[in-house]
Formats: structure tokens, sequence, C-alpha cells
């Protein structure tokens, strides 16, 4: 019912007009901040102390010469604002130049990290989202519970369990005493790969589910308090009508926070895939910084970036359809 | 209720221990970071030393005891800053809106944008690293998602009938921000916060696993856990220890915030 | 897929070539190892066992792949599995002396020139002959400082290769230099690839779109950077079919992870494991652990222009405080041993064996550890009441940050304070001969068995301690010229002995590396440089 309601909100929204100049006005906005954070990332690793031609040849005894003539092929030498500007002409043409680290192209090179990336994430999210929103509905709706008490109490376990023992424990128990999932890599594709994200994905979603769980709970919590539940009861609204009511109020921060839970997955699933030896874009952003390897550096950031920036823009148009309070004053 | 009265005994005994050990380490194990390489590792449960020894012979226990201070109050004070920036910023985007909304939105987005590696990586190496640097760098990183569920919230509450009545009273902006909105986003905004706390004792020790925190050979949880690694195998207690002092001091931190933020509500309630 | 019976064949032909000619880089191998009597199954330290037909190898390395020329990326590991697919024209023998790989043979002509004589009937894995033009090409690829970064500067002083006749190359240096004779290796700084088929791939080489191609047993049939990258027989190198059909290598990053790679059975065999999780390792079921030295030196070094470094009595007195055998039994766990000169043992094996390597290395600094005498020079020194300073330890190298930490306790009481600061191995490049660390640190893996590699540059111009000594830069001169390999060892000491008196450098440890293998097989007299060369062929199936 609440989908079709919403749904029909929308339409009557972007039949105004109001909607779509909100997405244009954004989207013009994301564009503007992408740029803002490219030259801030830019300006950062150029200001850090390292050079990426020393770093591509190690430890080794060269001469001056060596080091000058990688950097003339990857233009280190040219001034700052000039090295931008080029950069920033190739990318608007699609060209996010070449790693200096692996010698191929930038875009060669994330898109196989990309995937197994958005899968961990994705996979992680679909579980936190799948157990914590209902358990967190249904502890608030009857808190104090042995359900709410025993939920808390792990969740409360898991905000503060480090990522790497969480990791460690899985692997021990599911991957080598019982033997279920496989120990480490990313599998061959299909389902096999998906058979290998799911360690990896329950790590990174338990601090997660715990942490929206609580925000879910609180929500709902705060919503039952509200005077107007209340007030529906004593004019006889059925449990189920006070239900939706209460749910579609309550999922408007629980939507905010599901957002940059995501936002959050995408740029965070670093340390699991150090643990796991997974290899995404956080274990190659981690190594690419320390390399200043600053194409690949950039396209990440940017890609995250966008990413976050997009999701954020997703969850204003669900605030703008779903709450008719702010509704009302984004037409105002 | 005699059960949730039970809750600041259950979270403040083990608070109030890991207090003293930030406040007193100093004189509770004085050479805690004394060597004895001839030594080495032992498991936990030799002689003299509960949780066993490190590479360098240092005892697990009393480095985990002067370590509560460097994996606490880091903590603390980011969710305490970023909690700020967030109620400032984040309440004048909520209520305002218009360009300001857009300008503080945009500048939390750029944050949240920013990937924590990254930014944790420039700046230690810019500014020769250390600890408080690091902090700093959290308490940026925190702050978007502070300043994003605030003006959340203030958007939710400002739509309510009684934001409307003040309006229509007269009442100042400010006043309306500060003194009706804000109380009503405070609970949320405290239990946010001290979810905080146990999230940058994990972030802080994260940064640590990637070789972004203290440096060797200073007592820290999350140093400790990063440095159990390599020990794991000789001496589990490396691992145990410092790992289930950060579960208990998060778990309790987030126990209390829940104990407290019911009583603010059912306060609300009364009221 | 090929047959089992022709397998058995090819065996048994390489057999009948090293009881013969004895001019196969493996029958070399193969003789170093077991002996002419034993033939192919022998009884070694690694173990015994025969060579069987393995279907599948799984393969981990700790640290990831991101591209498989070695030229463009340099790690141990990338020669470890670039050795399997590409050849130079030597290769290194178990003791590290350099025998023919796809050069049938080589001479000095001159001081300056070396004349190599290719192998007849060398082909490349898709069968495609090998000419002396390919072997041009791949020299100008090796010397090209764009195409290859990390090798480019073993082939400075090359100044040209051709073609001298229909078998035959021939390669002209710009001044002599003996240490050349590693430059053409697999092991070091060349993989003879094609030039067709390089410039059929834009120029690429050891991409996943551009796999790396050569003449050696394997080729590569699927490459994820980063991710594994797997290998396939072929029945087109000179060498014989080798009895590991498939080779896959997992890069995994985490040693936790790894143990429980190998305790759950997903990998045979893992390279260079982590010394601190040993007994992980060796508890494993069904897994055992090699040890070999892997030329690799520890060591500290002073930039001796940097104060109060300048003062030999503080350089001696740090040498008195540092207690060597201590760190190797505790925190490498007895597996390394304490370091007494730049040359690791097994880079003068070959010359002067084992044992005597080791005693003609003792006589070039051996101080003990003596914490008076330490007291006594810093009392001599224009800072007798000690100072700060700090190092600049990558936080890849745990060992050395734990023996600086154990440093900075040992020479606390003196009044010396040392920082010791962690950062990612990048930025510690850039402590090396940087006048803001005049305390710093070497951990160098040598590629070669070539003596000079390290010591050249240490003892050098422009090496990391900022020290001159006339003395030593004549030995060192000397060195590049002698073509008497006994003679060349004994001037490159002599260098060594007469630099480290004034201690620029304190020798710490030379390495062990560790590796697990399941125990179903083992490798055969596992040594120093046994994955330097095509290495499955010594993979035996314990009987």
């Amino acid at each position: 019912m609440d989908t079709a309601h919403s749904h029909r909100r929308l339409t009557q929204l972007l039949s105004r007009g109001s909607l779509t100049r909100f997405i244009v006005v954004r989207l013009a906005a994301t564009g503007l901040l992408l740029l803002v954070l490219s030259f801030v990332v830019f300006a950062l690793l150029h200001l850090t102390p390292g050079d990426p031609a020393r770093n591509l040849v190690g430890v080794r005894n060269v001469t001056p010469e060596l080091l000058q003539s990688i950097r003339d092929k990857y233009h280190l030498n040219d001034p700052f604002m000039s090295q931008y500007l080029q950069w920033l002409g190739n990318v608007l043409h699609g060209d996010f130049g070449e790693s200096i680290r692996n010698n191929t192209t930038v875009t060669t090179l994330l898109s196989d990290r990309v995937t197994l990336t958005l899968q961990l994430a994705g996979l992680s999210f679909v579980l936190t989202v799948l157990i914590a929103v209902p358990l967190g509905i249904a502890a608030a709706w009857r808190t104090g519970s042995v359900l709410d008490r025993s939920v808390s109490v792990a969740s409360i376990v898991g905000i503060g369990a480090p990522t790497y023992a969480v990791g460690l424990l899985l692997l021990y128990i599911f991957g080598l005493w019982l033997d279920i999932f496989p120990v480490y890599g990313s599998g061959d594709g299909g389902f096999d790969r998906w058979w290998h994200l799911v360690l990896p994905a329950i790590t990174l979603a338990s601090g997660l589910a715990a942490m929206v769980f609580k925000l879910t709970r609180t929500a709902v919590v705060a919503e039952l308090n509200q005077d107007y539940v209340a007030f529906a009861q004593s004019r006889g609204l059925s449990h189920r009508q006070i239900r939706s009511l209460v749910l579609r109020n309550a999922m408007i921060p629980v939507a905010t926070s599901l957002g940059l839970v995501f936002a959050f997955l995408f740029g965070g699933t670093i340390l699991v895939e150090v643990t796991f030896a997974l290899q995404g874009i956080g274990s190659l952003l981690a190594g690419s910084v320390t390399f200043k390897d600053l194409p690949v550096v950039q396209a990440i950031t940017l890609l995250t970036a966008t990413v976050i920036a997009l999701t954020a823009l997703a969850v204003d148009v669900f605030y703008y359809a779903v709450d008719p309070r702010v509704r009302k004053r984004g037409s105002r | 209720m005699s059960r949730r009265a039970l809750i600041p005994i259950v979270t403040g005994i083990p608070l109030a221990m890991i207090a003293i050990f930030v406040v007193a380490s100093r004189w509770i194990v004085p050479n805690a970071t004394r060597q004895d390489i001839m030594t080495g590792v032992t498991s936990p449960g030799t002689a003299g030393h509960l949780f066993g020894t490190d590479q360098l012979g240092r005892d697990i226990t009393q480095l985990a005891i002067a370590g509560a201070g460097s994996a606490v109050v880091g903590p603390i004070v980011i969710a305490l800053g970023s909690m700020m920036i967030g109620i400032m910023l984040g309440t004048f985007a909520g209520y305002m809106g218009g360009w300001l909304d857009l300008l503080l939105s945009k500048y939390a987005d750029l944050l949240l944008a920013l990937p924590t590696t990254l930014v944790a990586l420039v700046v230690t190496g810019l500014i020769d690293g250390g600890y408080w640097v690091t902090v700093l760098v959290l308490i940026m990183l925190f702050s978007p998602t502070d300043i994003r569920m605030v003006r959340g919230s203030v958007i939710a509450q400002s739509g309510r009938p009684y934001i409307e009545s003040a309006k229509v009273l007269g009442l100042g902006r400010l006043r309306i921000m500060f003194r009706h909105i804000l109380p009503n986003v405070l609970p949320v905004a405290f239990s946010t916060m001290l979810l905080n706390v146990a999230f940058a004792l994990v972030s802080m020790s994260a940064l640590s696993f990637l070789g972004l925190g203290v440096g060797p050979g200073v007592p820290d949880w999350g140093r400790q856990l990063s440095d159990s690694r390599d020990l794991l195998d000789r001496n589990w207690g490396s691992l145990v220890l410092p790992a289930t002092l950060i579960i208990i001091t998060a778990a309790a931190i987030n126990l209390l915030g829940d104990w407290l933020q019911e009583r603010f509500e059912e306060r609300s309630v009364q009221r | 897929m090929i047959p089992s019976d022709q397998l058995n064949r090819e065996h048994f032909n390489r057999r009948t070539l090293l009881a013969g000619t004895g001019v196969s880089a493996l029958a070399l191998l193969i003789a170093a190892c077991g002996g002419d009597d034993k033939g192919m199954a022998g009884n070694t330290p690694g173990g015994s066992g025969s060579l069987k037909e393995i279907d599948l190898l799984t393969v981990a390395l700790p640290s990831s792949l991101s591209n498989l020329y070695p030229g463009q990326e340099a790690g141990n590991f990338n020669y470890y599995v670039a050795c399997l697919v590409g050849e130079g024209l030597v290769a290194p023998d178990g003791t590290g002396k350099l025998v023919p790989a796809l050069a049938s043979k080589w001479e000095q002509t001159s001081p300056t020139t070396y004349v190599y004589t290719l192998r007849d009937g060398a082909k490349f894995s898709d069968g495609t002959l090998l000419t002396p033009e390919d072997v041009v090409y791949s020299v100008g690829i090796s010397k090209d400082e764009e195409k290859s970064p990390n090798i480019a500067y073993y082939w400075a002083n090359v100044d040209k290769a051709e073609k001298t006749g229909d078998n035959e190359v021939t390669i002209t240096l710009a001044s002599p230099d003996v240490a050349f004779e590693w430059g053409p290796c697999a092991a070091n700084a060349l993989w003879i690839t094609s030039q067709a088929y390089v410039e059929g791939n834009g120029g690429e080489m050891g991409t996943p779109k551009a796999l790396l191609y050569g003449t050696g047993p394997y080729k590569v049939t699927k490459f994820e950077p980063d991710t594994m990258v797997e290998l396939e027989r072929v029945d087109t190198w000179w060498g014989g079919v080798p009895p590991v059909k498939t080779v896959r290598i997992e890069f995994i990053t985490e040693e936790a992870t790894r143990v429980l790679a190998r305790k759950s059975g997903d990998i045979d065999l893992a390279i260079s494991i982590s010394l601190d999780q040993l007994s992980q390792w060796e508890s494993a079921a069904d897994t055992s652990v090699l040890f070999a030295p892997d030329r690799s030196y520890a060591g500290i070094d002073f930039n001796t222009a940097v104060e109060p470094f300048d003062d030999i009595h503080v350089r001696r007195a740090i040498a008195y405080a540092c207690d060597r055998a201590t760190v190797v039994e505790k925190l490498l766990v007895g597996h390394g041993e304490p370091a007494t000169a730049l040359i690791t043992p097994d880079q003068i094996s070959s010359v002067l064996g084992l044992d005597g390597a080791r005693k003609a290395l003792k006589e070039v600094l051996d101080l003990p550890f003596d914490l008076d005498k330490a007291k006594e020079e810093l009392a001599l020194s224009k800072v007798p009441e000690g100072f700060s300073t700090k190092v600049g330890v990558s936080s890849s190298a745990p060992q050395i940050s734990q023996f600086f930490q154990s440093l900075a306790e040992t020479v606390k009481p003196l009044g010396i304070n040392i920082e010791v600061e962690e950062m990612p191995v990048e930025q510690w490049y850039d402590t090396i001969g940087s006048a803001d660390w005049g305390l710093a640190y070497m951990w160098y893996f040598n590629a070669t068995g070539d003596p000079a590699e390290m010591s050249s540059w240490f003892l050098g111009e422009g090496n990391p301690a900022s020290y001159t000594n006339d003395a030593v830069t004549e030995l060192m001169a000397q060195a590049k010229e002698e073509t008497d390999p006994a003679k060349r060892v004994e001037i490159l000491i002599e260098a060594q002995k007469a630099a480290l008196a004034d201690i620029p450098y304190i020798p710490l440890w030379w390495g062990e590396a560790a590796t697990a293998i399941n125990s179903k097989y083992t490798i055969e007299d596992f040594g120093s440089y046994s994955l330097l060369s095509p290495w499955t062929p010594r993979i035996l199936t314990v009987d």
C-alpha cells in the first residue's frame, strides 16, 4: 500500500516539475562536488612526501637519470596546475589515465575490483537490512521482551567487535572447523563468487547490522511515543492502521541511515578485503595512496564520491516522496 | 524495572575500572613497556604473565592497562567533537534550508565522500603523523554522518505542529532551533554519540591495523590488536585481551547510552 | 594434455641428456641436487620422493603481483613466477653458479665483449622458433627505462647487443664490469620474448591483456592482477615437459588467512611464510616446512654526514649495543644468522663453499655485544651524555621494528634516545641516504648470486652512508674488472673489511626464507637459488 501511495505522490510531484528541478539542481551540485574533490585529492597527494618514480623502482641503486625519465613519462615534473588540468581534460574525454604502479589503464585495473567491492557491499547491505530492520521493528514493538533484550545485547557486542577479530573467528568456525565456506579468494565467478563472499559480507555486516538495528529500534520507539499514536488509538484506529502510520514515519531516519550504510559499505570494505585477502577497491586504494599512484587514487576517490553522492540524492528523493511535511516545505 | 536499574551498575563497574586505568595507569603499571627480550613470547598463564608476553617480552596485561588511556580518550574526543560539529551545522542546515542547507549538505557530502584511508594517510603523512592528528582526522570524518543525522531529525521535527505554533507565536529562529527543536533531537544525538565512541574505538584500532595509529611500543589496544597478527600463533592472549577490552568498553558505553536515552524519553513523556 | 607415457619419455630423455652432454641447465641442477648415480629421485635435505605427474599445484604468495613482467614490477615473487615462463641466456644453478639457459654456451672475448651461442631449436610456448633478433629485441626492452624501469639500470653499462651469427648474439659493454654476467638471466634482468608478440600487443607486457610470453616450461593461461595467475605447461621447452601440469598461484596477503588456506588443504605450497607464525605452519596437518637462506641482508646504515653519526665513536657505541645473536634467536626464531658483512654467504659459496664463505665473512666486522664497551665509546664521542634520534621503519618489516625497539631499550641507560617511527614502505625508501635520517636501516634481498650486487651500491659512489674512502673505491674498481671469481671475492672481502672498519654500516642478520609445502610433496634440494630457475621439475611426490 505504501509503495503505491508514494509512487503516486512522486508522479504528482514530477508533473509539477519540482522534483525534476530538485534532481537537476542536485546533480549539478554533485558535479561541482566531484570537481572540488578531485582538486582537493590532487592537491593533497601532491603535497605528501614521496616520489612515485622512486616507489616504482623500490630498493635499488638507480641513477638520477632513470628516475628522471620515469617522472617524464608520467609528467610528474610538470607544474601542479598543468598536471591537474591535463588530468581533468583527459577525464572529461573518458580517459582516466594509466596506473604508475601497474602500467595498465586505470579503467582495466578498476573494472574487476569495482565489481568485487560492489558485490561485497551489496551482499552486506542486503544482509544488514534483512536482519537489522525487521529485528529493530520487532524489538521496538515489544520493548523489554526476550527478543528485544537478546538482540540488543548481541548488537552491543557487534558494534564493538573489531573487524579483524570477527573475520578471523568466522574463518576459524565456518572455514576451518565446519568447512562450509572457503577461507580465501574471490571465487571463479557466478555462484562461486557469492559463496566466497558470504563470510566477508557477514563480517562487514556484523557491526553495521548492530548499528542499523539500534537506529531502527530507536526510531520506531520514538515514533510510538508520539502523541498521535495515543490519539489514533483513542480514536479507535485499527492496530494495523497505526502500525503502518508509525512505520512510515519511523522509516525516514532509518532510510537516511540505510543510505549512509551503503555509502559507508562501498568505501569501507578495506579491512575486510585485507582480512580475507580480497582484491577490491579498498585494498587497491590503500596501496595506491602510499605509492602515490595518482590516477588510481583519483579514479577510486571520484568513483566512491559519485556512489555516495548519488546515494545521498536517492535518500533525499525518498524523503521528498515519503514525508508530507518535507514535501510541503520543499514546495514552499 | 529492577533489571533496568541494574544497568548503571553493570556498565558502571567496567567503565569505572577503565577510567581508573586511564587516570592511574602510570602508578598501577609503571613499567608496562619494559622489555625482556630473553623471555620473548610466552603464552597466557605463564608465571607472572596472565595474558603472556610479546616478542620483546613485554607483558600483554600491563600493556593493555597502560593502553586504556590512548584507546578511550581519543574516541571520546572524536565523538564529542564530531557531534558538536554535527549539532551546529546539522541544526542550521535542517532548519534554515535553502542555500545554507545546500552548502552545509555539500560540505558533509564532500567529507563523507573522502575515503577514510586516503585522508588519514595523507594528513598523517603531511603533519608527521601522531595520535592527535588521527583524532582530528576522525572528527572530520565522523562529523558528516552526525551532520546528516541531526539535519534529518531537525527536518522531521520542523514539520511538527509544536514548531508551527512556535513560529505563529513569533519566536526567533535561533530560539526555536536550539530551545525547541534541539532538545528533541538530543536523545538521538546522544545515543549516536555513544555509538560513535564505540565506532571511533574500532576505527582507531582499524587505522592501527593499517599502520596509521600510534607508534610501535606505545601502549594502545588498537596497536596491540594489530601486533597480535604476528603473535597470535604463539600467544592467543595478545588478541583476546585487547579485543575483549574493546568489546566490553564499547558494549558498556552503548548500554549506558541506551539507558540514559530511555531516561530522557521517560522524562520527556512525563513532561 | 600430454599423455603420461609421453611425459615419462621426456623425463627419460632428460636423464640421458644429463648422463651425456651435461650442458643443460636443468641437467646440471639435477646433477647438483642428487648426484649422477641417483638420477631423478633424490634423497636430500628437502625430503625424498620421486618425480610424478602432478595435475595441479596451488601456490600461495604472501604479496600480490599486479604485473608479471619483472622489469615493470620487480618484487622477489615476480621473479619466482616469471622464471617459469620466460628465460634468459643464462640461469643460476643450485649453488648460484651461472649455467646455460637459452644460450648453450657463452664466452667473454674481451673485458667488454660477451658472445652468446643460442641453443639449437629453442622455441616459444606456441612453437615459434627463437631467433637472435628476438634476443636483441628483448635486451632492448630490458634496457628501455620506460618499459623496464626496474631493471634498466642493470643494462645502463651495456653499449649494444647485436646479432653476430645465425645463432649468435654479442653484447658489448661500455666499460668492463664482471657483474654483467648476471644481467642476461631470468633471475635478474632478462626475459627473452618475441618482437612480433610484444608489438602485436602494442608494447604492453605482463598484463592480463598481454600475458607474459617466453620460452620457458609454462605459459600463462590466466592472470588476474593482485588475485591469481595460472600457468599451464607446454611441450616446447628445451628442458623437457615438467611434471606439474597446472600451477595455480594465488596471492594471499594476510598470513593468518594463508595458514587457514593451507590447513583447509586449499593450497599446496606457501612461499616465504612468516616466521612469526611458524608454529602454526608447522602444526598444520600434512605440512612440512623447508628453510633456505634467501640472500637477504638486514643492517643499520648511518648517514655519516649527519650529526652525531659523523662521529665514529657514536657509530661504534651503537654497534657494540647490537645483540645480533639474541635478535636472530628471538625475533627471527632462530631462522637466519647474525651477519658479519654486506655480502651474504650464499653469494660466494660457489667459490669458497658455505663454511669457507662464513669463515671469510666473519673477519669483516664481528663486534661482540658489549654494553660496557658501548659506554666507553660514547664517552669518547662528542656527545658523551647521549643524544636523541629517530629511525623510520617500514610497517612491512616487523622484525626490524622490534629490533630497533629493543635497541632503543638497550641504549636508553646510556642516554641515547631512539624513537622508532613506522611508515609505509614507500616512505621508508625516502629515508635511505637521506640527510633527515642519520640512523636508518637496509633490508635488501639480493636478486642475484653476484657478491658485488649490494656492496657495489653500498661501497660505491652515491652510497646511502655518504661514505668515502679512496682505498675502498680503488678496490671496488678492481673488483669490477677481475674475471677470476676467486680473486674477485678476495678483493670484495678486502674492500668490505676496509670500509666496515669505519662502521658506516652495521650488518645485523642474513635472512632465511621458510616455505611450507603439502607433505605429499617436497622440493628437491631446496636452497637459496631453488626458485630462481624453472622450479616445478624439482617438486617431488613423496613415496
